[in-house]
C-alpha cells in the first residue's frame, strides 16, 4: 500500500527534521563539537599509551564482546507511532506489515552504524591483540550485523508474546556468546552451533508470536523511550517543550518539602514540590550549580570566582522566576481562601532558600579552589547580598506588580 | 429559610458587549440541593464561574451568606468548594498532597483532616493510591480526587458542575450519599447536570436555564403542574423547553 509507505516516510523525515533542528541548536550554543574534538585527540593519545601496557593475557575479546554485545542485544525498533495511532491505525493493523518492515529495516541500519563506530573504536585493540588482518575484522563485522538483524527480528516477534522475558534472556545469552565467539576468531565450531541455536529460537518465537496479537501499547512505550533519549540529551543544552509538565516523583527529596501543617504553608509546599518534581526547574538548578562549581575549581585567577558565583546565582534566580507563574489548577489553588500576600511571601521564601543553598555550595567550591577559609566567608556574604537584593528587592517588587 | 447563595439580577458573560446571562434571579437555601439544568451553551458553566468569582457580573450581585466577593474575598472563598466538570489537578502532587493542601488552605484542623481523609478514601476506594500522581489516574479517578478535596473541606456551599460523567457506580453512590449527608448538616448545594433521572431523584428544586435566561424554576411538582402534565418527567419538560415549546411558562 502506497499510502502507508508514504506515512512512514513522512514520519521518518519529520523526526529527522526535528532532530537536526535540535542538533543545530546544541552544536551552535554549547561548543559541544569542540569538546568532542578535544576528547577525541586526548583520548587517542591515552588510548595508544594504554595499548602499549597490555599483556597477552588481557581479555581483549571479552571486552570487545561486552561493549559490542550490549548494542547487538539492545534492539529497540523505531516505529514512529503516536498514541493516536492506537485509535486510528489499529483498524489497519493487517495492512501495516510494510510499515513495520520498514521500521525494522530502519532500526537495523541505524544500529549497525552504532556497531560500526564501536568496531572502529576497538579496531586498534583488535589489530594488536587478536588479529592483524583487516579481512578478519570485516568478516566479524558482517557476522555481527547478521546477529543484529536476528535480534531485531526476535524483538519484533516479542512484541506479540505476552511474557517475553525468558525469550529475551535466552536471546541475550546466545547473542553475547555469538559475538564473543566471532570476535575471538578461534571458536568457529561454537559460531556454527550458535547459528543453529539462533535458527531454532527464531522458529520457536515465531510460533509463539503467531497465535498472538500485536501489543500496541508496548510498541508505543518503546517508541516514546527512544524519543525521550533525544529529548533528554537536547534538554541538557536547551529547553525541550515535550519535557515540560513531566513529573518526576523524587520521593527521596521529600524530607526537604515538609512544612508545618497549616494555611501559611500551602504555597510553600506547592512551590517546593513543584521545584523538585517538575522537570524544568530542578534539573536546571542542579546543572547550573554543578557547572558553576566545576568552573570555580578550574578558574582560580583573580576575581573570577566572585564573578562566577554572582553570574551563576543571577542566571539561576532569573530562571526560577518562572516558578512564580507555574500553572495552578483553577478549581483548587485559584479558589483557596488565601491572601495573595501569603502566596507572594511563600514564593519569596522558597526562592530565597534555594539561592541560599546554591550560594553555600558555590562558596564551598570557590573556597576549596582558592584554598582559604576567609574566601569562603567572603563568598558567602557576597551570595547572601546578591540573594537579598534580587529576591527581596527586585522579585518582590516584580511579583507584586504582576499578580498571577 | 436562610439563603446561602443568593443571585440577584445577574447579567454576565465574558464580554460586556455580548452578555451570556440575562437577569438571573435564584437562591439556594441552607440544607437544599438545587439542580441547574440546561442544554450545552445555555449558560450553566458561565453562571458557575460568576458564582466562583472567576467572572465579574456586569449587573446584579452574588451573595454567599450575605456577602459579595468584593466585600470580603477571603470570607466568600472560604464558604464554598467547587467540583468542576473537567478534573483540574496539580500534575506534580500526589493524591495525599492534594488532600493535604486543600485541608491546609481551608484551615481544617489536622485531626479532622486525618479523620475525614480516611473516610473519603475508603468511600471512593482510593486507600492504596495515596502516593499516586494524577498522570496515572483515569478520568473517573481524577474526578474522585476533586470530589474528595471538596468534601474534605465541608464548606457551607458546594458548587458542582456535572459530577457523574466518568465516575464508577460506587463513586456515584458515595457522591450522592455524601451530598445527602452534607445537606442534612446544613450545607447548600448547587449542582449542574445532564443526568436528569438522578437529578429528579435527589434535587429539592430545579432551575432550567435556556439561552442565558431562567426558563422556569421550582420544585419538580411545581414545574410539572405549570407544565400541565403531572406524569411528565423532568426529561420531558427539559426537552420541551429546549425545543422552544415555552408557551406554558408564562
Amino acid at each position: 500500500m502506497d499510502k502507508i509507505e508514504a506515512l512512514w516516510n513522512r514520519r521518518r523525515s519529520e523526526y529527522w527534521k526535528m532532530a537536526s533542528r535540535y542538533w543545530k541548536l546544541i552544536t551552535m550554543n554549547s561548543g559541544l563539537t569542540f569538546v568532542l574534538y578535544v576528547i577525541l585527540i586526548v583520548g587517542s593519545i591515552y588510548y595508544k599509551k594504554w595499548l602499549d601496557t597490555l599483556t597477552p593475557s588481557f581479555p581483549s575479546a571479552l571486552l570487545i564482546a561486552l561493549a559490542v554485545g550490549i548494542f547487538v542485544i539492545r534492539s529497540p525498533i523505531r516505529t514512529f507511532i503516536e498514541s493516536a495511532d492506537l485509535v486510528f491505525l489499529l483498524p489497519l493493523e493487517t495492512q501495516l506489515e510494510i510499515y513495520f518492515k520498514k521500521s525494522r529495516l530502519y532500526s537495523f541500519q541505524l544500529q549497525c552504524v552504532t556497531i560500526i563506530v564501536l568496531l572502529v573504536l576497538f579496531s586498534p585493540l583488535y589489530f594488536r591483540m587478536i588479529n592483524h588482518s583487516f579481512l578478519a575484522l570485516a568478516a566479524s563485522a558482517i557476522l555481527i550485523f547478521a546477529a543484529k538483524w536476528w535480534n531485531i527480528d526476535c524483538k519484533w516477534q516479542e512484541q506479540y508474546i505476552p511474557q517475553p522475558f525468558m525469550i529475551k534472556l535466552v536471546r541475550a545469552v546466545v547473542s553475547f556468546g555469538f559475538v564473543y565467539a566471532v570476535v575471538n576468531g578461534r571458536l568457529i565450531f561454537l559460531v556454527l552451533i550458535l547459528i543453529c541455536v539462533m535458527a531454532i529460537i527464531s522458529l520457536i518465537s515465531r510460533r509463539l508470536a503467531n497465535q498472538r496479537l500485536l501489543k500496541w501499547d508496548r510498541l508505543l512505550e518503546m517508541e516514546n523511550k527512544q524519543l525521550m533519549i533525544l529529548y533528554r540529551f537536547a534538554n541538557l543544552f536547551t529547553d525541550v517543550p515535550q519535557l515540560k509538565g513531566k513529573v518526576k516523583p523524587r520521593f527521596w527529596l521529600n524530607a526537604l518539602t515538609q512544612f508545618t501543617y497549616g494555611q501559611p504553608s500551602v504555597f510553600k509546599m506547592f512551590y517546593a514540590k513543584t521545584f523538585i518534581r517538575s522537570h524544568e526547574y530542578f534539573g536546571m538548578f542542579i546543572r547550573l550549580t554543578v557547572a558553576g562549581m566545576v568552573i570555580e575549581l578550574f578558574l582560580t585567577n583573580g576575581y573570577s570566582t566572585y564573578f562566577i558565583l554572582l553570574a551563576v546565582m543571577y542566571i539561576s534566580a532569573v530562571q526560577l522566576l518562572t516558578l512564580w507563574r507555574h500553572i495552578t489548577p483553577q478549581a483548587l489553588a485559584d479558589l483557596y481562601p488565601i491572601h495573595e500576600q501569603i502566596k507572594q511571601q511563600n514564593y519569596l521564601q522558597i526562592l530565597f532558600s534555594l539561592l541560599v543553598i546554591q550560594g553555600v555550595l558555590l562558596s564551598i567550591a570557590g573556597a576549596v579552589a582558592v584554598g582559604s577559609f576567609i574566601s569562603f566567608i567572603i563568598l558567602l556574604i557576597l551570595s547572601l547580598a546578591l540573594n537579598a537584593v534580587f529576591t527581596l528587592g527586585y522579585v518582590r517588587a516584580k511579583i507584586k506588580s504582576t499578580p498571577v | 429559610m436562610e439563603k446561602v447563595l443568593d443571585v440577584s439580577h445577574l447579567k454576565g458573560g465574558y464580554s460586556i458587549n455580548q452578555p451570556v446571562l440575562h437577569n438571573l434571579n435564584f437562591h439556594v437555601n441552607k440544607g437544599e440541593l438545587v439542580g441547574l439544568v440546561g442544554l450545552n451553551g445555555a449558560g450553566k458553566s458561565t453562571t458557575i464561574k460568576h458564582i466562583l468569582g472567576l467572572l465579574e457580573p456586569f449587573e446584579g450581585a452574588i451573595r454567599v451568606n450575605g456577602k459579595t466577593i468584593k466585600e470580603d474575598k477571603m470570607f466568600y472563598r472560604s464558604q464554598m468548594a467547587y467540583i468542576p466538570e473537567t478534573p483540574d489537578l496539580y500534575e506534580q502532587l500526589t493524591l495525599k498532597e492534594h488532600l493535604e493542601l486543600s485541608a491546609m488552605a481551608y484551615q481544617i484542623d489536622e485531626k479532622d483532616f486525618q479523620k475525614r481523609m480516611n473516610r473519603l478514601l475508603e468511600m471512593f476506594r482510593m486507600e492504596n493510591k495515596l502516593k499516586w500522581f494524577p498522570g496515572h489516574f483515569s478520568k473517573g479517578m481524577k474526578q474522585k480526587v476533586m470530589i474528595m478535596c471538596a468534601f474534605l473541606v465541608q464548606p457551607n456551599l458546594y458548587v458542582v458542575d456535572e459530577p457523574f460523567v466518568g465516575l464508577d457506580p460506587i463513586g456515584i453512590q458515595s457522591f450522592l450519599d455524601l451530598m445527602k449527608e452534607m445537606k442534612e448538616d446544613g450545607a447548600a448545594i448547587l449542582m449542574s447536570t445532564h443526568i436528569l433521572s438522578t437529578a429528579e431523584q435527589y434535587c429539592d428544586r430545579f432551575i432550567i436555564l435556556h439561552d442565558g435566561k431562567i426558563a422556569i424554576q421550582g420544585t419538580i411538582d411545581e414545574i410539572k403542574e405549570k407544565y400541565g402534565d403531572t406524569r411528565a418527567s423532568l426529561h420531558d419538560i427539559y426537552v420541551a423547553v429546549a425545543r422552544g415549546e415555552t408557551s406554558w411558562i408564562r
